[in-house]
């Protein structure tokens, strides 16, 4: 409970800046978060999700970093950054405006937005989002005003500068106007090996006729507690393609909540993790039909070593006399030890006849055949269970719709299986 | 180079090579035929060394540094590093790996077995260029999944071209006609002619004497219940098409 009570001390504190946050609102989170508690695995969604390590560790709020930036920071921040892309930098959760580069024809950025945005997450979790709310200092709303040429990549950066470990609460939304596209990639990354806890509320409004296309790339500390609530509200014929890349963190849990707001609207909502260690991972979705002739497809993939643990659930909600609705659900996991768990449970509820619903769930070892077929091409066994590890999950990211991405996402993965696996030598039998 | 002594092999349990003898050296074409479940592809898999056959008995005998060495119990890439190479009967499909990654990690394998320096992506996408031409392949296969989606006829040219880069010494061809249509038979037969030298050896399993009219073989084996039973010249595949198998099978 170390993190609900730090809020009186950073209310002390940060008030010394009354303009920056909505106080009011803050002290009602507070208030909320001290009735509730945090979530226990006694609920559902939290069930194979632990919150001990806020109790291990003490997490301080992040505040504003100095003006003067330590190298160690730029050049973090110029290592993450995708070549050819606009890019909005955050650093400990506070927008750098200093290090970002965009177009301010097309992205417009207000700081310290007001502006309330809504939506039915997880009930369960709702304390973890009054956490954001004591916490963030820097609302960001972002609005997509014209086409963009090039992806933009949001920069979430987290630096501990020397100091404790920090919980970050990144706030935004972003808006993509009528018949705009974009693609987004969020970068969530920090400081090698550092100890610290994001916790970010990501809101995205997609307007009539707009196309999203939005990459959650987690490759934080080895450390680090990452957690995100991704809410999308997409309205008639829109579409949303969703990829959420679950690369490095020690614990990683995702909320994200899709609403189908109007009729034509397609949409994927695409997962590729690679768990490896004791790393857990838990991917929590809702996507919510509430207008008939929408498509949904949801495909989860996770490759799982050593003692890692994958949790997916998905839920689908397809309401009352609506028609024509397609929903489709995969989650698929590729096991390389023995000691790993897997999670997995489609929640389908469905009040409306005019639907075709699948959902499947798979769990295997990877083919003899496939591994004998890159060895008789020369490739030793041990590389060849990372080419075909990284090829599970580069499946995801090939269906990018951005060649940079493709690119930039399909070597990432390759470095990160190569050098995880040198450093082990290990062969899977 | 390649010398097989009474071998023995056999998957889950079941003897499938009863005492096999073949014997093939550089510059040579063969040419293995047989019914259906004789035990080519098993011949063709035990050679590579695909982990569910066991070798019971008998010896492979295959020149490395000039000299014949027993390669039953060396690791498929090993062997395929000392120029081993089996272009499958249903090669595997490998989504999510691009076929270019896949050829040049293979390729840049057998240059760092050999000591050299492996090929920088810009070296090798030139190298790869030339090889694509002598099949006739498009540029996009590169960047597709391994296999994945292709037709039967294209797996089996992307079989050929695997062997056009990687030029080994042995390659083994099982059934790569089945599934090409008459054109693109051509189109591999020329490549295939292409890639034979002196120093190298084919091992063509067919079931069909029209390939062996672009492919000239050397020898003619006939394989039946897991043993080489007769060995002729090209005249035998021409026999074979007229009469059947049933001659020789009492
Ligand atoms: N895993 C296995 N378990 C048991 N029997 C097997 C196994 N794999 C192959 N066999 C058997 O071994 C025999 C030889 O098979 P193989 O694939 O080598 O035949 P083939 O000569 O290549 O036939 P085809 O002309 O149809 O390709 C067959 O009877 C087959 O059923
Ligand atoms: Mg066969």
């Amino acid at each position: 409970m170390n993190i609900i009570n730090s809020f009186d001390s950073f209310l002390t504190e940060a008030q010394k800046f009354p303009h920056v946050a909505d106080w009011t609102s803050k002290q009602r989170a507070k208030e909320q978060l001290v009735q509730s508690g945090l979530p226990t695995r006694k609920q559902e969604s939290w069930r194979n999700t632990s919150l001990k390590f806020l109790s291990e560790t003490d997490f301080k709020p992040a505040s504003h970093s100095p003006m003067q930036l330590p190298d160690s920071v730029l050049s973090l921040a110029s290592s993450k950054m995708i070549d050819g892309c606009h890019t909005l930098v955050f650093l400990n959760g506070f927008y750098m405006p200093g290090l970002s580069r965009f177009d301010v024809n097309t992205v417009l950025v207000i700081e310290n937005t007001k502006k309330p945005i809504s939506f039915q997450g997880d009930a369960d979790s709702a304390s973890i989002h009054h956490l954001n709310e004591l916490y963030n200092l820097n609302p960001i709303d972002i609005t997509i005003k014209a086409d963009l040429d090039q992806p933009l990549q949001i920069l979430n950066l987290t630096h501990l500068m020397g100091g404790e470990p920090l919980v970050i609460s990144p706030k935004m939304n972003v808006t993509v106007k009528s018949n705009k596209e974009a693609k987004i990639v969020l970068s969530q990354v920090g400081e090698h090996q550092a100890r610290y806890f994001t916790n970010g509320q990501f809101t995205f409004a997609v307007e009539k006729d707009a196309r999203l296309e939005l990459v959650n790339d987690v490759n934080q500390s080895t450390n680090a507690y990452h957690f995100d609530f991704v809410g999308i509200a997409a309205e008639a014929s829109s579409t949303v393609r969703y990829f959420e890349l679950n690369l490095n963190a020690q614990l990683t849990r995702h909320e994200l909540v899709l609403e189908l707001n109007g009729e034509h609207i397609q949409s994927e909502i695409l997962g590729a993790s690679y768990l490896k260690y004791n790393q857990h991972c838990d991917s929590q979705t809702y996507i919510n039909h509430h207008k008939g002739s929408c498509q949904s497809e949801q495909v989860y993939k996770a490759l799982l070593d050593d003692e890692a643990r994958s949790v997916f659930s998905g839920t689908v909600f397809i309401a009352e006399g609506i028609a024509k609705t397609d929903s489709a659900q995969l989650n698929q996991n590729l096991l390389l030890s023995d000691k790993v768990e897997v999670n997995s449970k489609p929640i389908l509820r469905i009040y409306s006849d005019d639907v075709k619903a699948s959902h499947g769930s798979t769990m295997g070892k990877m083919q003899e055949d496939e591994i004998f077929y890159l060895q008789s091409r020369s490739i030793s066994r041990s590389k060849a269970i990372e080419l075909l590890g990284q090829g599970f999950l580069n499946e995801i990211v090939l269906r990018m719709g951005s060649d940079l991405l493709k690119k930039h996402f399909s070597k990432e993965l390759l470095n990160e299986l190569g050098t995880q696996r040198k450093t082990k030598l290990k062969v899977v039998k | 180079m390649l010398e097989i002594k009474n071998l023995k092999a056999e998957v889950d349990g079941k003897e499938i090579l009863k005492g096999l003898n073949l014997r093939v050296n550089a510059g040579e074409v063969h040419a293995i035929m047989g019914p259906n479940g004789s035990g080519k592809s098993s011949l063709s898999k035990v050679i590579a060394g695909h982990p569910s056959y066991s070798v019971t008995g008998g010896e492979i005998l295959y020149d490395i540094n000039f000299q014949p060495k027993n390669i039953a119990d060396m690791d498929p890439d090993e062997r395929a590093k000392e120029g081993i190479f089996l272009a499958f009967q249903y090669p595997v499909e490998v989504p999510g790996v691009t076929n270019f990654n896949f050829l040049m990690t293979s390729f840049n394998s057998i240059l760092e077995h050999q000591g050299s320096e492996p090929l920088t992506e810009d070296e090798f996408r030139k190298y790869l260029d030339k090889k694509m031409d002598i099949i006739s392949l498009r540029p996009d296969f590169l960047e597709r999944g391994v296999n994945s989606g292709f037709s039967g006829g294209e797996k089996k040219k992307n079989e050929i071209l695997q062997m056009a880069v990687l030029a080994p010494r042995l390659s083994i061809l099982d059934e790569t006609d089945s599934g090409l249509d008459i054109d693109a038979l051509k189109v591999v037969s020329e490549g295939v002619n292409k890639i034979k030298s002196k120093n190298n050896a084919i091992v063509l399993i067919t079931h069909y004497q029209r390939l062996l009219d672009y492919i000239k073989p050397d020898f003619i084996h006939v394989l039946y219940q897991g043993r080489i039973v007769k060995t002729g010249g090209p005249e035998l595949a021409l026999e074979l098409e007229k009469n059947g198998y049933d001659g020789f099978l009492q």
